[in-house]
C-alpha cells in the first residue's frame, strides 16, 4: 500500500478579495471526485479561479499534479474548466466547438477527427457534429463541453457550479454522466455546486467553504449525515437530513 | 370603481398619445407634402442630370468617410481591449464622446484652425522655413472632418460589442491555449462580425446626411452634397422645385440606410460613461502593446488636436470686444430662447407618447404601441433640414411669408431632439408607471394633480436630463437656420458660420469657445442628472 498520490494541493495561498481575505490549505487525492459547497461569496469560485490561474494568489504555493505551477501562466496548467455558461463558441459548430479542445484551427487530421467523433458518442451526441450551439438545449451544450474536456484530456477537471441552469431530472442525469467520464479518464475533479446532497452517490469528498476559508472537509457522506460542521448544517437548513 | 378608475387612466394617456401623434404627423406630414406638391410641379423645368453628380458624389464622400472611420476605430477599439487597465483609460474614453457632443461647426472651425491655409500646422511649417499648406477644402477635409466625429463614435460602439464578450470566452482562450491569432479569429472576429453592418450602415447614414461640415469645407462643384445643393438652390438660385427634387432625392437615400441604422445614435450617447473593460487572462506580446499603443496615442491625438486648436484660438481673441459686439448677445438670447420652447415641446410630446405606448402594451395593443414606438425612428431618420425646406417652401407659396420662422426653427430643433429625449424618458416612465399606477388610483390622484403630485417629482432627474440634453442640441444646431438667412433669425451656430464665412476669424474663434463651453457643460449636466438615476 502507497500513499495515494496529491493532485490538487494549495499551501497557505492567500488571496485578498475586499471584505473576505481568503487563505486556503486544501490537498486533493488523484482521480478523486471532490464537491466543493459554501455559502455565496464564500470563496467557492475564486478556489477554482486560483488553482485554474484566472486569479493570482497573493502568497503561499500551489501544486498541481507535484508540480509547484503558483507563478505558471493559466496555459501551462494541467486544467481543463467548465463554466456554468458560456462553454461554447456560438459561431462555431458542434464538432469545431470540441476540435478546439486538441488543438486550434479549423483542419484536422483524420485521428482528430476520429478523437471528436469518439468523444461525441461518449456523451451522446453522435450526429450533431454540424448543429450549432444556439441549436442545441442546455443540457446538449454541456454535453458537448464535456466532449471538449475528453479531447482536452488533462488530469484536473474544474467545474463552477456546471449544471446550475438545468432542471433537477438533467441535474442527475450529467452528475451520472460526470462520474463516469471521471472514472473513466481517472481524472482529479473539484466541482463547485449549491446543492452538495445531489452528489453524495457521485463524489468522494466534500468541502464545505465560509469566509474564505476550508470551514470542514471529509468523507461527503460522513459530512452530510453527521453535523460535522456547524455551519454547513445551517447552510444546507434544518430540513436536511 | 377600482377598475374603472385604472381603465380611464389608460384612455386618458391614449388620449393624450394621439394628440402629440396628429401634432408630429401635421408638422412632419406637412414639410412632405409641400415638397412633394413643389417638385411635382417642376419636374419638366428642373435639370435632373445635374442632381446624377451630386448625389454620386454625397454617396461617394459617405463611402470613403464610413470606410475610413471604422478601419481607424478597430485598431483602436482593439487597443483598448489590450490595454483595460491604465490611468486614464476612462478620460480617453470621455474625449472619445466629445466629439459626438460638440456643435459640428464648432468642431469644424477646430479643424480648420489646425489645418487650414494658415493654420496653426502650416503655421508650424513655416516656423522651419517650409511653405507647406495644407488644403483642406475639398474632399480631404470632409474626409478629416467626417472621420473626427465617426472614428471615436465607431470605437465606443465596437468596444461595447467587445466588453459584452463573456468572460468566460477569455478564459477558455488560456485553457484551449489560443495563440494571438486564434484570439482574434474566434474571439473579437465574431464579435466585429455580428456589429460591423449596423454601425457602418449608422456612419453612412450621418456622413450622407451631413451638412455643416460640407457647407463649410465642400460646397464647389464636384465637392457639394444633396443636403449642400438644397441649400444652394434655395438661397441663391432661388429654385424651390429643384430644392424639392433634390430633398425628395436625399430622403430616398437615407431612407434606404436609415432602416437598418436607426436607434444606434442614441443609445451610444448614453452610455457616455461606464464602460466595464473585459478582463484579459493573458499578456498582451510585444507587438501588441506597441501596436496598440501607436493606435492609441495616434487616436488620442487625432481627436485632442482640433479640439486643442479650437480652445487654443478662442482663449487668445479679445474677449472684450466679442462681448461689446450687440450681435453676440441678440444671437444668445435668440437660441437660448429656441432651445428652450424645443426642449419644453420635445419633453411635452415625449412624455405624451411614451404615456400612450405604456397604456398600449399594458392593454396588449402591441400593435398599436408599435405606431408610437416608430415616432422615434422617423424623427432620427429625416434630418431637420429636409423639414426646413419644406416649410420654407410652404411658407413662401402659400403668402404666409417668413414671421413664423422662429416657430419652425423651434419645431425643427424639437424634431431633432425627440428621439433622445424617447431614450432618455422611456426607462423612467415605465418604472414610474409600473410603481405606482396601483398606488395612485387608490388614493384617486388623475389627470393633471397626479401629474404633479407624482410623474414629476418622480421622474424628475430623467425629464430634467431630457430638457437639457434637447436644449444642447438646439443650441449647438446649425441647420434650417441657413435657409432662411442670417437677416432674419441669427442664432450662435449661425453667428459663427457667418463670422467664417466673412473671416473674422478671432470672432468666429471666440464665439466657437463659449458655444462649446456652453453646450459642453449643458450636455454634461444632462449625463450626470441620469447618471446618478
Amino acid at each position: 500500500m502507497t500513499e495515494p498520490k496529491i493532485s490538487i494541493e494549495l499551501r497557505e495561498v492567500a488571496f485578498d478579495w475586499p471584505g473576505t481575505p481568503m487563505l486556503f490549505n486544501i490537498a486533493v487525492r488523484q482521480g478523486s471526485f471532490t464537491a466543493v459547497t459554501g455559502p455565496s461569496g464564500s470563496g467557492k469560485s475564486t478556489l477554482l479561479n486560483l488553482i485554474a490561474g484566472f486569479e493570482s494568489a497573493h502568497s503561499g504555493q500551489i501544486l498541481l499534479e507535484g508540480k509547484d505551477v503558483t507563478n505558471q501562466a493559466i496555459r501551462d496548467r494541467p486544467v481543463s474548466f467548465l463554466f456554468q455558461d458560456n462553454n461554447l463558441f456560438e459561431h462555431l459548430n458542434v464538432a469545431i466547438n470540441i476540435g478546439l479542445g486538441i488543438g486550434p484551427g479549423f483542419r484536422m487530421s483524420a485521428a482528430e477527427k476520429q478523437r471528436v467523433a469518439e468523444a461525441m458518442e461518449r456523451v451522446g451526441l453522435s450526429g450533431k457534429e454540424k448543429r450549432l450551439p444556439s441549436e442545441l438545449s442546455g443540457g446538449e451544450r454541456q454535453r458537448v463541453a464535456f466532449a471538449r474536456v475528453l479531447v482536452q484530456n488533462r488530469p484536473v477537471l474544474l467545474l463552477d457550479e456546471p449544471f446550475a441552469s438545468l432542471g433537477p431530472g438533467l441535474r442527475h442525469d450529467m452528475t451520472t454522466l460526470l462520474s463516469q467520464l471521471q472514472r473513466e479518464q481517472q481524472m482529479t475533479v473539484l466541482a463547485v455546486t449549491h446543492h452538495p446532497q445531489e452528489w453524495r452517490e457521485v463524489a468522494d469528498e466534500l468541502i464545505f467553504i465560509e469566509n474564505g476559508r476550508v470551514a470542514g472537509a471529509g468523507l461527503i457522506a460522513k459530512m452530510l449525515d453527521t453535523n460535522a460542521s456547524k455551519g454547513l448544517t445551517e447552510y444546507l437548513g434544518i430540513t436536511h437530513r | 370603481m377600482y377598475n374603472n378608475q385604472m381603465v380611464s387612466v389608460c384612455n386618458r394617456r391614449q388620449t393624450a398619445g394621439y394628440m402629440a401623434l396628429t401634432i408630429l404627423i401635421l408638422v412632419i406630414g406637412s414639410a412632405l407634402a409641400s415638397l412633394i406638391y413643389a417638385s411635382a410641379g417642376s419636374l419638366s423645368t428642373v435639370d435632373l442630370a445635374g442632381i446624377w453628380p451630386v448625389a454620386k458624389f454625397t454617396v461617394w464622400q459617405a463611402f470613403l468617410s464610413t470606410l475610413i472611420s471604422i478601419a481607424f476605430a478597430l485598431p483602436v477599439a482593439r487597443a483598448f481591449v489590450t490595454f483595460h487597465e491604465f490611468p486614464g483609460r476612462k478620460f480617453l474614453l470621455v474625449l472619445f464622446t466629445v466629439p459626438l457632443s460638440l456643435p459640428v461647426i464648432v468642431a469644424v472651425l477646430g479643424i480648420v484652425t489646425l489645418l487650414g491655409r494658415n493654420g496653426l500646422i502650416s503655421q508650424i511649417f513655416q516656423w522651419f522655413g517650409l511653405d507647406l499648406r495644407p488644403d483642406i477644402y475639398g474632399l480631404s477635409g470632409i474626409l478629416i472632418a467626417h472621420v473626427f466625429f465617426n472614428m471615436p463614435l465607431a470605437v465606443r460602439l465596437f468596444l461595447e460589442r467587445f466588453n459584452a464578450i463573456a468572460n468566460e470566452h477569455w478564459k477558455l482562450a488560456e485553457t484551449l491555449r489560443f495563440s494571438h491569432y486564434e484570439r482574434m479569429r474566434y474571439i473579437l472576429f465574431p464579435a466585429i462580425v455580428d456589429v460591423l453592418p449596423g454601425i457602418a450602415s449608422l456612419i453612412f447614414f450621418l456622413c450622407a446626411a451631413s451638412y455643416s461640415i460640407i457647407l463649410v469645407l465642400g460646397g464647389n462643384p464636384g465637392t457639394t452634397t444633396l443636403q449642400v445643393a438644397i441649400y444652394q438652390s434655395l438661397s441663391f438660385d432661388f429654385d424651390m422645385g429643384k430644392a424639392a427634387i433634390l430633398t425628395l432625392a436625399q430622403l430616398a437615400i437615407l431612407t434606404v440606410i436609415a432602416r437598418i441604422a436607426v436607434g444606434k445614435r442614441t443609445e451610444t450617447i448614453r452610455k457616455a460613461y461606464g464602460n466595464d473593460a473585459p478582463r484579459l487572462y493573458h499578456r498582451p506580446g510585444v507587438n501588441e502593446v506597441v501596436l496598440g499603443s501607436i493606435w492609441l496615442i495616434s487616436a488620442s491625438v487625432f481627436v485632442t488636436a482640433p479640439l486643442g486648436a479650437m480652445v487654443y484660438a478662442g482663449v487668445l481673441v479679445d474677449h472684450v470686444r466679442l462681448f461689446s459686439q450687440p450681435d453676440f448677445w441678440c444671437a444668445l438670447v435668440t437660441s437660448s430662447t429656441i432651445g428652450i420652447f424645443s426642449a419644453m415641446i420635445a419633453v411635452g410630446l415625449t412624455l405624451a407618447i411614451l404615456a400612450a405606448h405604456y397604456s398600449f402594451v399594458r392593454a396588449g395593443k402591441n400593435g398599436l404601441a408599435a405606431i408610437f414606438n416608430l415616432v422615434s425612428a422617423v424623427a432620427l431618420g429625416i434630418p431637420s433640414l429636409i423639414l426646413g425646406v419644406g416649410w420654407f417652401i410652404f411658407l413662401s407659396k402659400s403668402g404666409i411669408g417668413f414671421s413664423l420662422v422662429p416657430l419652425l426653427i423651434i419645431l425643427a430643433n424639437m424634431i431633432m431632439a425627440l428621439p433622445f429625449a424617447i431614450q432618455i424618458l422611456k426607462p423612467a416612465v415605465t418604472k414610474n408607471y409600473d410603481a405606482h399606477d396601483r398606488l395612485s388610483a387608490t388614493l384617486g390622484l388623475f389627470g393633471w394633480s397626479r401629474f404633479w403630485i407624482v410623474d414629476v417629482p418622480v421622474m424628475r432627474r430623467a425629464i430634467i436630463s431630457a430638457l437639457l440634453f434637447a436644449f444642447a442640441l438646439s443650441l449647438g444646431d446649425l441647420g434650417v437656420v441657413t435657409l432662411f438667412g442670417s437677416d432674419r433669425i441669427l442664432t450662435l451656430p449661425a453667428l459663427l458660420f457667418a463670422k467664417m464665412g466673412s473671416y473674422r476669424t478671432d470672432d468666429a474663434a471666440g464665439l466657437a469657445l463659449y458655444l462649446a463651453l456652453f453646450t459642453g457643460i449643458i450636455s454634461y449636466l444632462a449625463l450626470r442628472a441620469v447618471d446618478n438615476d
